[in-house]
This record gives C-alpha cells, structure tokens and sequence, in this order.
C-alpha cells in the first residue's frame, strides 16, 4: 500500500477545519463532495501518479500545487490549494479552498493564503486533522 | 473490515453521493488505464492521439482524472489504438469497494493481442519453453555462437557466418569481396585469421566459408543485381528454414514472426 494521507489545515483560534468551513460556505453539493472524496481516497490508496490530473504538477506559487475537481453543468469548479508534505514526502495537506470562475480564482488572494497557513502550521503542527469531508468535526 | 469499506458504508446510503463517488471513480479509472496501457506499449501521447485522429493536447484529456464525458466511439478509437477490446457492464457498489482497494498499475495492465496468452500456439509456446526460440530483441545469437567481437559488432557477424553457412551458393558469388576482406582480417592481426577459423569450427561452419564472409547488405544488393526476392537471402529467414529441415515445419509461422520470436542458433 502506498501509505498517503491527505491533511486538512485547521485555522484561526478555533481551529476550524478550513476546508470543510469551505465546502460548507460555498454551499457545494453532495455530490461534488463525493467527487472529491473519490480522489482523495485513491491518492491515499494508491499514491498521486495514480490520480493523474487532481494535483498540478507544477506549483502555483512557492510551496502550493493546486487541486482540480470539475464541477459538471451548473456545478463549482473546486480548486483547493495544498502543499506537499510538510512534514513528511508520502503526504499533502489542504491549506485553504478556493472556486474557478471565468478563469480566475475566488479568492483571488488564495495563494496567499494558502502560504500563510502552511507557514502556522509550519510552527504548529498540531494545526492539521486527517478526517473526511463528511465526517463530523469534534466541537 | 477495512477504514474505507467502513467509511463508505456510511456516506453511501446518501443515493446522490455514492453515484457521484461511483462516477468519479470510473473517470480515474478511465484515464488511469490509458495512461497505463500507453506507457506499457511505451507509446507517447501524440503517438496514439495521431491512431484515433487527434492532436496531442487533445488526447492528452483523456488521460485526465477529470475528463467526463466519454463516448463510446472514442473508447473503441482507444481501445483498438492500444489493441485492446473495451468492456462496458453494470456492477454493485460493493464491487467499487474491492476495486478501490485493488487500484494499481499492474492491475490496469493489459497485454495486446499477439501478448495475449488465451491465443498463443501451444506448438510455438512449447519452442518457447525448450529454448529453440528466443525474443527477437534479446540477440538469439550470442549464446551458442563464439565471441566473435574482436571483428566488430558480435551479432552482424552472427548474420554472417549464419548466411555463409547456408547460402554457401550465393556467398560463392562474392569471390571478389575475398580479397578485401582478407586484407581486413589481416589488418586486424595475424591471430584473427587463427580466431575466425576456431570460431568456425566450434560452430560447426565449414573453414572454406571464411572466404565467404559477407555483409547482409551486399547479400542484400546481390540479390538486387539479380532481381531476387531480397527476403530469399535473408540470412535470419534462411536460417529458420534451415532448422526447421530438421525439425519439421513449423505450423504457425506468421505466429512466430508476429510474436517476435527468433530461432536460436544451433552449433552442428
């Protein structure tokens, strides 16, 4: 097995996971979420080169790929961005959410953000949780 | 019960999320395998895309785990592009689950039609096995015929010695080309003539040969000059058929040469 895992960010004093807060706010469908499951569970399961096309390639800013789920007619296109690691090569962690519309990013200021938050959690490892996208979070 | 099958059991009973999970699945699938097939026939992506009439950018999308629509038709232009057959068919989600937990190249690999166990010749798989033939890319030469690479590459001179062995008629022909090729023997030292007629003699070739050391290619232009089939002196072609004299014919021949299989030379 190839022994993967796939990190959720969990960000401001609270300690929300950022990417559920997302899926939530942007109000994404179950179905959509399913998708996403799918390709997370198949990189954990059998590793990145077996999901071609879900993690760029090339970073779209220092230390941050992006992450691809086409939304079909009427659906979000997904593009959550994440880093490599950063504790350890067999793993990713997903630093913040963000939708493509007509091209362009929202938020526009993701990358950004997304460097943010792997820098705290650089200094705070504990700011990460290894769940599902539906299961429910520990109040 | 493993995490996942566990996990899902759970998120499935929501109708929409395990269709939309299901169909996911099926796209990586999808593009994975191409991505699979294509590599193991060590074919690129403009390769292919120029079989099924389309650019390399365009086929490129199918090797995405995001590409969606799929048409049947396309399938079939893939399909017979990496000489496979395509298998539609409607399954249980609990199947999804083993095939999830199973996701690997190897298990996404398909052996083209000539690889394909199911249709090979029980005769030529019995050659196979016994050793008389041997993979075309694997030199069939090298093991039974002495190191001969002190005249040069080891297996073009194979194809010499094999041609002159039985095509003595035809290498007869060349008694000009002697001279010079003597003289090049010679350059290469005294001891090279001692070596080439050892090596025959090991290989069972008659010392008169040594006069008779040719190149495929001037085999190849004599057969020109005399409006012969050039494949009536291949030497690898004349060699089969010299083996199979004493063996008998071999039914299947096109399965041979599809298979890519050489015969192994003999010593006499």
């Amino acid at each position: 097995m190839s022994g993967w895992k796939v990190y959720h960010y969990l960000g401001g004093i609270r300690r929300d996971n950022v990417v559920k807060s997302w899926l939530k706010n942007e109000k994404i469908s179950i179905a959509q979420i399913a998708t996403f499951q799918d390709k997370i569970d198949t990189l954990e399961k059998s590793g990145p080169e077996m999901v071609p096309g879900f993690i760029t390639e090339t970073t779209v800013a220092k230390d941050i790929h992006k992450m691809k789920i086409k939304g079909n007619k009427g659906m979000k296109q997904l593009r959550p961005m994440c880093c490599r690691g950063p504790f350890s090569t067999n793993e990713y962690t997903i630093l913040a959410g963000a939708i493509e519309k007509d091209g362009k990013l929202v938020p526009s200021d993701v990358k950004e953000t997304a460097q943010a938050n792997r820098k705290e959690l650089l200094a705070d490892p504990t700011r990460r949780v290894h769940e599902r996208l539906t299961e429910k979070s520990e109040e | 019960m493993s995490d996942l099958r566990k996990n899902l059991r759970n998120e499935f009973e929501d109708s929409d999320y395990r269709y939309a999970y299901a169909e996911s699945f099926l796209n990586t699938k999808i593009a994975m395998q191409i991505k699979t097939l294509r590599e193991q026939r060590g074919k690129k992506q403009a390769e292919i895309g120029v079989l099924i009439g389309t650019k390399q950018s365009g086929f490129s999308r199918f090797e995405d785990v995001n590409h969606s629509v799929w048409k049947t038709d396309t399938l079939w232009k893939i399909a017979r592009a990496l000489d496979v057959r395509v298998n539609i068919e409607f399954s249980s989600f609990g199947s999804l689950i083993d095939e999830k937990e199973r996701f690997s190249k190897e298990q996404l690999e398909r052996p083209t039609f000539r690889d394909d166990p199911a249709f090979r010749d029980p005769e030529i798989e019995k050659l196979v096995t016994e050793g008389e033939l041997v993979p075309a890319g694997k030199s069939a030469h090298s093991a039974e015929v002495p190191d001969l690479s002190w005249l040069g590459n080891s297996r073009e001179v194979a194809s010499r010695v094999v041609a002159t062995h039985l095509k003595q008629e035809w290498v007869n022909r060349f008694a000009s080309l002697q001279s010079s090729a003597t003289a090049a023997q010679s350059a290469a030292g005294g001891t090279a003539l001692k070596e080439l007629a050892e090596a025959k003699r090991v290989a069972g070739i008659s010392p008169q040969a040594t006069e008779a050391v040719v190149t495929p290619r001037q085999i190849q232009r004599e057969a020109e000059a005399g409006n012969q089939s050039a494949s009536d002196v291949n030497p690898f072609r004349a060699r089969v058929r010299c083996i199979d004299n004493h063996r008998g014919p071999i039914r299947n021949r096109s399965a041979v040469k599809a298979r890519g299989l050489n015969r192994r030379v003999r010593n006499a």
